[in-house]
């Protein structure tokens, strides 16, 4: 069946007119594809569910335990959100589903009419690994409430999912975090997610008005996929969810893996890619061929202040938008942006909640708007020219990554360039780490994850004392399993810290001390441009704005400067120095007094300790302990 | 602003009109009113869509100086006003000096200005500053810098030090207020000061009657330094300010506004509207929000006997309730010899923060329950969701628990001022307050 439906995909690029030839229909769900792209393999189609017709390709916000951060049902719809997620790991500790029996399910309890979804609780696993222990029989758990030993089979998965009453329910899988290696235990978890599939079919008590989604697994293998495609295929199900991607493995691996599954999968069911929520990702996902996608992303990243926008997202706390008074988008139609500035949004986030909920807001309806307008460019076909023009409003300088390039030229879309432009494999950008804000919770995601997410937050964060503190810890206990330091990071680690202390310490630091930290992490900025190229992108982000809030009277000036020149001395590139040449004179230091970078480090290390020490902070083992 | 006494009643309390405030000409607002309190500008926890499903959208709010003297320059450049700022255009604002929802920090006023406690920390205010502040934010009528910082127990010395120095921004803020063009259509409120003092009270009253203030600048009058703001003021009892009160209103003008700011209890707020205070704001529905509480108190006079929530019954959930607990803090002390209606459920339990006139929605009995938080009620919350659902947002600490809360909490204490209106109108403000000790506090007494 598999091969079949992978066979019949190039007829699928026929005249996007003509197509009304797919469709199913099962007791609690029709899909019917309206149109189809006539160069990638996007489709828009429309799927019947119990309590909603839904439009596709379409985004999940999470509302993880019925409700949707802070958001009235009618606020959510009025962001045109068709379905809600809820978590059945959440929902079933908490109300339990004793109560979803009594109260006739979740939508009542919550006053949501349109549809919902739920997950297994397969995926709470992965993140609360150290409490649980994988079985053929099902996941035994230590739950974090009250420390009682629990049994999570599929039979008790799907009752909980059956008492919820959602739409559409998932099965419970094997869920293996995708950075793990071992190809065996991918091969298991593969294998294992078909009999746990067919155990939950057979635990279903509503076929006939709750869908059972299963989930392919296998990891970053092909093989493995194609195994877990086969079997899962064979039980003919409503749709199907692509699982175990979107855990923090690269881009290169992620795109190829969604390519083979939508190659695979029946046409004439909808496909759901799980935790996808970025706006790149959506795009791309899209054009090969996936339908619906969830995601926490834009309800988290409000709470950090942050909004969406075009190009990727703007921070509202930045004093740019102190006296901005233009709404977030001017083309966004949703609430917020019909009534609130940027300005006053400034003046909010992050410390009332109203913020926080005007930015979900946004957000969830930034979603919407673009998964409306993939829909409209669909029926249009213009999928095409729609992703080549979001790219390139995407990414300003046209430098786009290459797993983008190489993804949808894959479905023969190619993006325009600047003919300059060699296109390298950029980093990807700090902000891309957000998702793993799940696991990073935890503090037991891998190093890299940890450390830019870690890095990013203590910048962003708004944490209480505690948390805070436990997050920085978090960062040094990783940074010290590194059994080599490698400067780069040694200096971002510094420079993280430095950065938590003033967000930390604010109303604490005296004038004096301020200053030192920003001297300090101008000359970490200048140490890393110098002498350690990684990872400069995302400092260079991070500085920037950093630099950006910063008000420099005249004897900081001085002072900034002489420290560049003190930079400078240590390394005689030339370029930097040509940029500070005009200010040498204004702080008498000769430059060319040719120092190694030892030096400079010791400096930065010494000058680190003694602001940590002013300011009365435990100053971090990694510092202590240090020897270059 | 216009200001007009409609009816005073033979059972206390009087009935007013304001109208022709400068942001919305054309609206009537019948006292005793209550003032939507905001913080940052916004109602808490509610968006402005959100608000306007509970109050109307030309309600008056209540906007403390202090969140926003950190923004003077954006608000100048803006040129239209807080109202407009924080999308609530349409609204009327009241401006006071501090933010009656949070504790001042006493101590931190000296000659040189009034500390103001912002998001970045405090900042001392002066006159001149203050009424920049005010044409920025362009309100409809706003009150006088002044330093009503003496708490409970201060000394004779500090209150005068506190007058003297709030007659002289008084002055300031009268000559600058005549001066400018931008504040011609803005009210301004002389401040009623004298701490705790019955003497000092009636004292500084009769100098705004005498002529070293120019009374003709002054619109109205706001009571401030009964109290130091934040939660601790729902412990004042009607007894504990009735008469200090009284020695401030006594001789004043009677035709014009009188304000007060806290978060009173509903008993204390009878008082206050039986002495013939006209506007009140909506702190005390926000602290029992913060609690995660959800008011129940009965305050309709012409309920059916059976009729729902206000039926004996239902009152009777209140009888577990203990009132907070205070003993331990030092205007509990200072006030000793004030004799307490309600010492008895005054006795120390190891139980919740919550006061007799609320629910708790922590509490577990709500697990399973179907109804809404009080049957009859007519709000947002009431109407469309269940207390086990409100029980289980509040245990999952999700942001639409207050949400929720906010708005019935919101609701419940609007509707408690119509139905003081309609009291006074029928010379029944003591049936009222009969209604209220009785439903909340007679079961205790059982």
């Amino acid at each position: 069946m598999a091969t079949a439906t992978a066979a019949s995909l190039p007829g699928a690029s026929v005249a996007a007119a003509a197509a009304v030839s797919s469709s199913s229909s099962s007791p609690a769900l029709s899909f019917r594809i309206l149109a189809e792209c006539s160069k990638s393999k996007a489709r828009t189609s429309l799927m019947k569910l119990p309590h909603y017709a839904v439009e596709l390709p379409m985004f999940m916000p999470v509302g993880t335990q019925g409700t949707l951060k802070g958001l009235l049902p009618e606020q959510v719809k009025g962001a045109k959100a068709q379905v809600i997620l809820g978590n059945t790991y959440h929902l079933g500790t908490r109300p339990g589903k004793d109560l979803f029996q009594d109260f006739g399910g979740l939508h009542k309890f919550m006053q949501w009419d349109r549809a919902l979804l739920t997950d297994s609780g397969g995926f709470q696993m992965v993140s609360l690994l150290d409490l649980a222990e994988i079985t053929e029989e099902g996941v035994k758990f230590r739950s974090p409430y009250d420390g009682s030993e629990c049994m999570l089979t599929p039979e008790e998965s799907i009752e909980i999912q059956n008492a919820i009453g959602a739409d559409i329910m998932m099965q419970l899988d094997d869920v293996v975090d995708v950075r793990e290696k071992d190809y065996e235990r991918f091969k298991t978890a593969a294998y294992r997610t078909t009999r746990w599939l067919d155990r939950c079919i057979k635990a279903n008590k509503n076929p006939d008005r709750q869908n059972l989604f299963p989930i392919i697994q296998g990891g970053l293998f092909p093989d493995l996929r194609k195994i877990s495609l086969e079997q899962q295929i064979a039980r003919d199900a409503p749709g199907y969810a692509i699982g175990g991607l979107s855990g923090g493995e690269a881009k290169e691996k992620f795109w190829p893996t969604v390519h083979l599954c939508t190659d695979h999968l029946p046409k004439n069911k909808p496909r759901y890619c799980m935790g996808v929520g970025f706006a790149v990702d959506l795009v791309v996902c899209c054009a090969l061929g996936v339908d619906m996608f969830d995601c926490v992303f834009p309800t988290r990243t409000a709470r950090f202040g942050c909004a969406l926008v075009d190009n990727g997202q703007i921070n509202l706390k930045a004093r740019d938008f102190a006296n901005d008074f233009r709404p977030i988008d001017e083309k966004c139609g949703c609430s917020t942006c019909r009534n609130y500035s940027r300005a006053y949004l400034h003046t909010i986030v992050t410390k009332e909640t109203v913020a926080c909920h005007l930015l979900s807001l946004h957000n969830v309806a930034y979603q919407m708007r673009l998964m409306q307008s993939i829909r409209d460019s669909i029926k249009k076909d213009c999928f095409a020219e729609f992703v080549e023009d979001f790219m390139a409003a995407y990414y300003k300088d046209q430098e786009y990554p290459q797993w983008v390039v190489d993804a949808l030229a894959a479905v023969k879309i190619t993006l325009k360039k600047n003919s300059s432009s060699g296109v390298t494999n950029k980093a990807s950008d700090i902000w891309d780490d957000q998702e793993s804000d799940e696991k990073l919770w935890n503090l037991r995601s891998g190093f890299d994850k940890l450390y830019l997410t870690g890095y990013r937050n203590a910048i962003l964060g708004d944490f209480e004392e505690e948390e805070a503190a436990g997050r920085i810890e978090g960062f040094e206990t990783a940074f010290q399993s590194q059994s080599k330091v490698n400067p780069t990071i040694y200096l971002s680690r510094l420079d993280g810290l430095l950065m938590a202390c003033l967000t930390k310490c604010k109303s604490n630091l005296n004038e004096e001390q301020k200053v030192e930290i920003r001297l300090i992490q101008n000359m970490i900025n200048h140490a890393l441009k110098l002498n350690f190229e990684p990872s400069k992108s995302i400092l260079e982000k991070v500085l920037k704005s950093n630099k950006q809030t910063e008000t420099r009277n005249e004897q900081e000036e001085v002072r900034l400067c002489s420290s560049e020149c003190f930079v400078d001395a240590k390394y005689s590139e030339d370029s930097t120095r040509d940029r500070y040449k005009s200010r040498d004179s204004k702080c008498g230091c000769t430059p060319g007094q040719t120092d190694n970078a030892e030096t400079c480090l010791n400096e930065i290390l010494s000058r680190t300790r003694a602001v940590c020490d002013s300011v009365g902070w435990k100053i971090p083992d990694f510092i202590l302990n240090h020897e270059l | 602003m216009k200001f007009a006494i409609e009816y005073i009643s033979k059972g206390g309390g009087r009935i007013g009109r304001l109208t022709g405030l400068q942001s919305q000409p054309g609206a009537v607002h019948e006292t005793p009113m209550v003032l939507v309190s905001t913080v940052g500008g916004s109602a808490p926890h509610l968006t402005q869509d959100v608000l306007h499903l509970v109050v109307d959208k030309d309600a008056p709010l209540h906007v403390p100086a202090q969140h926003f003297c950190d923004h003077v320059q954006v608000l100048q450049n803006y040129k239209k006003g807080v109202a407009h700022f924080s999308a609530l255009q349409g609204h009327s604002v009241c401006v006071s000096v501090q933010d009656a929802a949070k504790a001042t920090p006493q101590g931190y006023n000296h000659k040189k200005g009034v500390s103001l406690w912002t998001y970045g920390g405090r900042q001392i205010i002066t006159a001149d500053k203050y009424m920049d502040l005010m044409e920025a934010m362009q309100p409809d009528w706003y009150e006088a810098l002044n330093d009503a910082d003496p708490g409970i127990g201060s000394s004779k010395k500090r209150i005068l030090n506190s007058t003297t120095s709030s007659m002289e921004y008084l002055k300031q803020c009268i000559t600058l207020h005549k001066a400018s063009q931008k504040l011609k259509g803005s009210a301004l409120f002389a401040p009623l000061l004298g701490g705790r003092s019955e003497k000092a009270r009636n004292g500084w009253s009769k100098s705004l009657m005498s002529t070293t203030v120019d009374k003709s600048a002054i619109s109205g009058y706001t009571i401030v330094g009964l109290h130091t703001n934040g939660p601790e003021v729902e412990d004042l009892q009607p007894v504990n300010v009735s008469n200090i009160v009284k020695a401030s209103l006594e001789p004043l003008a009677a035709e014009l506004p009188r304000q007060t700011a806290g978060m009173w209890n509903p008993l204390t707020v009878l008082q206050l509207a039986h002495l013939g205070v006209d506007i009140f704001d909506s702190t005390f529905p926000f602290l029992v929000t913060e609690r995660r509480g959800a008011l129940t108190f009965p305050f309709r006079l012409n309920r059916r006997q059976n009729d729902g929530a206000y039926s004996k019954g239902s009152c009777l959930e209140h009888q577990n309730k203990k009132l907070k607990v205070s003993e331990d803090s030092p205007k509990a002390k200072a006030e000793e010899e004030v004799p307490r209606q309600d010492n008895k459920i005054r006795e120390s339990e190891d139980e919740e923060l919550s006061s007799p006139y609320e629910i708790n929605m922590k509490n577990k009995s709500n697990v399973s329950l179907m109804k809404p938080l009080l049957e009859g009620c007519e709000c947002y919350t009431c109407k469309n969701f269940t207390r086990a659902y409100v029980h289980h947002l509040t245990i999952a600490n999700e942001l639409l628990a207050p949400v929720l809360l906010m708005m019935h909490n919101l609701h419940h204490w609007m509707d408690f001022f119509s139905s003081i209106r309609e009291a006074i109108k029928t010379d029944r403000l003591e049936d009222l307050q009969t209604l209220i000790t009785t439903s909340v506090f007679e079961s205790n007494e059982v």
